[in-house]
């Protein structure tokens, strides 16, 4: 419990705090937001959580090296394709044995919605119960910043170039926290690193799910693969959710809700303007952009209004 | 042969846990101006190498774990942080 | 069936599936995923069907591909528990990222691997080419003969892999067709008996997955530890020869079968010459090697039981003062235009200094029959090496002529 000063605005996030359980040196960027999401999530957690991560930016922060350890908590891996399997033994087996664990992934978007999907997707089914956290830099940061299936449309990555021939990504990315609420598990949400009471609320959330998974898709402004200031990706979460990029919501057992809605929405030019990753787009382009944030704002706002659970 | 590890397999065992040393990386660090803090946690909650602590003294850095980032003082709502450059060393 | 009657020992006649099927059971293992591929799949529907009436207390997980079926076993047994899958062909070569994993980790996972041919070309079909393919991935490999072995066999896996000196996976590979699904009779032994062979895994004090102990499981490696994780598990595997002759010793004491441990010879002693083989076919080739025998041809048989590790020592033991060695196997390795099996038999020549000739004879690949007129021709061949005629190095049994002339 950390000792509350004043701490204003922020009483009801700090007395939820537990202690800080993550290693205060790793390889991580400066100004990383995913850094940020693992070290606030394990103190929301607390010490019984056993955390899992693959080969990508997270295994950074939390796999250990050699024989030392980098979280208070237990930690272990898979590989890539596999972590949603992995877990579902371990949570079996504590489960066989009366023991108390939450299970917990922290993967990227790459594990997610690539090379991981099929694990993932099968885990839901299956009904383990796991907490699934993925942090969406929308891309593979760590290999030097390649496109994946989350990489928003135009942006530009070392696979996805702008040049005279091409303008970054073609393709539009997958919605995932959908996708994985079309499973049917009791839990999913959106967060963002910027309004961490929210995220707090929702971790509590998932982890007292105890007959199926839970899923958070965290947004996690990457300062390296966005071409972003490093002191900017706290403003460009919130600025993110106040352009209906990427908005705030919840389903619990099929019942969506938006947790937050900012009270003034603005035009995604005013996000795009804050990263490298658009620098090459012409008004045109931000407006087609601008119609595909608003239309994918359009199903969440249908969906809240359906008034019953929808499952798949 | 000599060997290094107790254990034949990759296993986090040790009390300590590892840190990086990355005390000589950044070239700026944040200074606070304790007139201007309220003490209102933001900068503790977004700092994310969990540099920024507070105890009976107030609010501290551990220039050890800083990488010099700036998110501290670009959050900050009395802009009571400023990101100043490291000079010398 | 009641319990009572289904936990006794008893003799049945069963296929090479349920037989292991009915080991997996006496081990009593926590947790079993599998994802179901032909001839794999009845294996899966004993243990689940004896699930269903209760005869049987494991967890199931009904994984979506065979990736995930090696990491939910991986996950439970770094967890702390016993576990099981089992897998063939294609199934085998798509877990193969997976199946690195308990190697590296020293889990004591145990698998049965149900021989089928790999894929591509697409055949449903039984072979040792699967098994081959994962010869590299560190696991204990056994390959067993006949029902009774499998059934044997799969229960003395639980032991060695959970061995506190060993803790490596094991295989135990069967072939696919031939054995999964033909019937001989199997001698079930009680579980009690089996109890007493088996202790708890929770006995074995191992580096574990914990939410209590706050440690890391499969941290990342770097500099010189990963050269002495790689020793260590070399050594590891090295000293499995011994143990699985010592388990081999213990589980005959209770249960009055053994196998020879590694190796198994068959009038090797007085031989001129030796066929080499391992797999179901060897119960044809010791029919061959008696009627060879009958006609004056001086011939031994040695079944290689044991092929990672791979029986050096001992081979180059029987091969000692022989004058020709015939190697008899299913699947080719790419790229020597041998077998695998008689490469592998070449190194121990070599190792040992012997400058014996060998000849491989390729056979029942794809499911087609080995009959005792094959054989019978092979041994010819071999004889005739033996009395120094010129000969091929290599022989495609399905394809040639007249091989024997």
């Amino acid at each position: 419990m950390v000792k509350a000063f004043s701490f204003a605005k922020n009483r009801r996030i700090a007395e939820q705090l537990g202690e800080d359980l993550l290693s205060h040196g790793n390889y991580a960027c400066p100004g990383c937001t995913a850094e940020l999401a693992l070290r606030f999530a394990l103190k929301i957690l607390g010490k019984k959580a056993v955390v899992h991560t693959t080969s990508s930016c997270g295994t950074l922060m939390a796999c250990g090296m050699g024989d030392e350890h980098q979280t208070e908590c237990s930690a272990s891996r898979g590989l890539m394709n596999d972590v949603p399997a992995i877990m579902s033994g371990v949570k079996r087996y504590y489960e066989r044995v009366g023991k108390e664990a939450t299970v917990l992934a922290f993967l990227g978007d790459g594990a997610t919605a690539d090379i991981g999907f099929q694990a993932l997707s099968g885990a839901a089914e299956r009904g383990e119960n796991l907490l699934y956290i993925c942090y969406d830099n929308e891309g593979y940061m760590n290999t030097g910043i390649q496109r994946s299936a989350t990489t928003p449309y135009l942006s530009w990555t070392n696979t996805s170039p702008v040049g005279s021939a091409r303008r970054g990504k073609k393709e539009r990315p997958k919605n995932m926290p959908l996708i994985m609420a079309f499973h049917g598990i009791p839990y999913v949400a959106t967060a963002s690193p910027a309004h961490l009471e929210d995220f707090a609320a929702k971790l509590k959330k998932a982890q007292a799910v105890k007959h199926g998974m839970s899923y958070i898709h965290v947004l996690i402004p990457c300062v390296t693969g966005w071409r972003v200031p490093s002191d900017q990706a706290i403003e460009l979460a919130r600025m993110a959710v106040r352009t209906n990029y990427f908005p705030l919501w919840e389903a619990e057992d099929g019942v969506f809700r938006f947790t937050f809605q900012p009270k003034k929405t603005k035009h995604v030019s005013e996000l795009m303007r804050m990263m490298g990753r658009f620098a090459h787009l012409e008004d045109e382009e931000i407006e087609v952009f601008q119609s595909y944030v608003d239309a994918r704002y359009r199903t969440l706002q249908h969906l809240m209004a359906a008034g019953f659970p929808i499952t798949a | 042969m000599h060997f290094k590890c107790s254990y034949d397999i990759p296993y986090g065992h040790k009390k300590k846990i590892w840190t990086l040393d990355i005390s000589g990386m950044s070239s700026t660090r944040p200074t606070i101006n304790k007139e201007a803090c309220t003490e209102c946690g933001t900068c503790y909650l977004y700092c994310p190498t969990g540099a920024i602590f507070f105890d009976d003294g107030g609010i501290h850095v551990t220039f050890d774990f800083c990488k010099g980032c700036g998110t501290c003082a670009q959050e900050c709502p009395t802009t009571a942080i400023v990101m100043m450059e490291i000079s010398g060393e | 069936m009641e319990k009572e009657i289904f936990e006794k020992a008893r003799t049945v006649v069963c296929d090479g599936n349920k037989a292991a099927a009915h080991a997996v059971r006496l081990c009593r293992p926590d947790i079993i995923s599998f994802y179901p591929i032909t001839p794999q799949t009845p294996l899966l529907e004993n243990l689940y069907g004896w699930s269903g009436d209760g005869l049987m207390d494991a967890d199931f997980v009904e994984v979506e591909g065979e990736t995930s079926a090696i990491g939910v076993v991986s996950g439970a047994s770094a967890a702390g528990g016993r576990t099981f899958t089992a897998s063939s062909g294609a199934g085998l070569a798509y877990m193969f990222s997976g199946y690195l994993w308990p190697s590296a980790f020293r889990l004591p996972v145990v698998m049965a691997n149900v021989n089928r041919e790999q894929s591509p070309p697409v055949q449903v079909a039984g072979g040792n080419s699967d098994m081959m393919s994962v010869k590299d991935g560190g696991w204990i490999q056994i390959h067993v003969e006949n029902c009774q072995e499998i059934l044997d066999t799969l229960i003395m896996a639980y032991r060695l892999a959970e061995d506190p000196e060993i803790l490596l996976p094991v295989q135990v590979s069967y072939d696919g067709f031939v054995l999964s699904h033909l019937s001989q009779n199997v001698s079930i032994p009680a579980q009690k008996d089996v109890d007493r062979f088996l202790p708890p895994i929770s006995n074995i004090k191992r580096p574990l997955l914990d939410p209590d102990l706050g440690t890391t499981f499969a941290t990342w490696v770097r500099g010189e530890l990963l050269s002495e994780f790689y020793y260590k598990r070399c050594e590891a595997i090295e000293s499995s020869k011994k143990k699985i002759e010592e388990i081999e010793q213990q589980f005959h004491n209770l249960f009055g079968r053994s196998y020879g441990g590694l190796v198994e010879e068959y009038l090797t002693e007085d031989a001129e010459i030796l066929m080499v083989s391992l797999g179901s076919q060897v119960g044809t080739m010791r029919v061959a090697v008696d009627r060879a025998r009958e006609k004056g041809t001086k011939v031994g048989l040695v079944k290689i039981r044991v092929f990672r590790p791979f029986p050096i020592e001992k081979l180059a033991a029987i091969f000692q003062g022989k004058k020709a060695i015939g190697v008899y196997e299913k699947a080719p390795c790419w790229g020597w235009n041998r077998g695998h099996v008689c490469m592998e038999v070449n190194g121990v020549l070599g190792e040992s200094g012997n400058a014996i000739p060998v000849v491989n004879f390729l056979g029942g690949m794809g499911s087609i029959d080995i009959t005792i007129e094959e054989v019978e021709k092979s041994i010819a061949v071999t004889r005739k090496v033996g009395d120094g005629c010129p000969h091929k190095k290599i022989y495609w049994m399905p394809l040639e002529d007249t091989p024997d002339e």
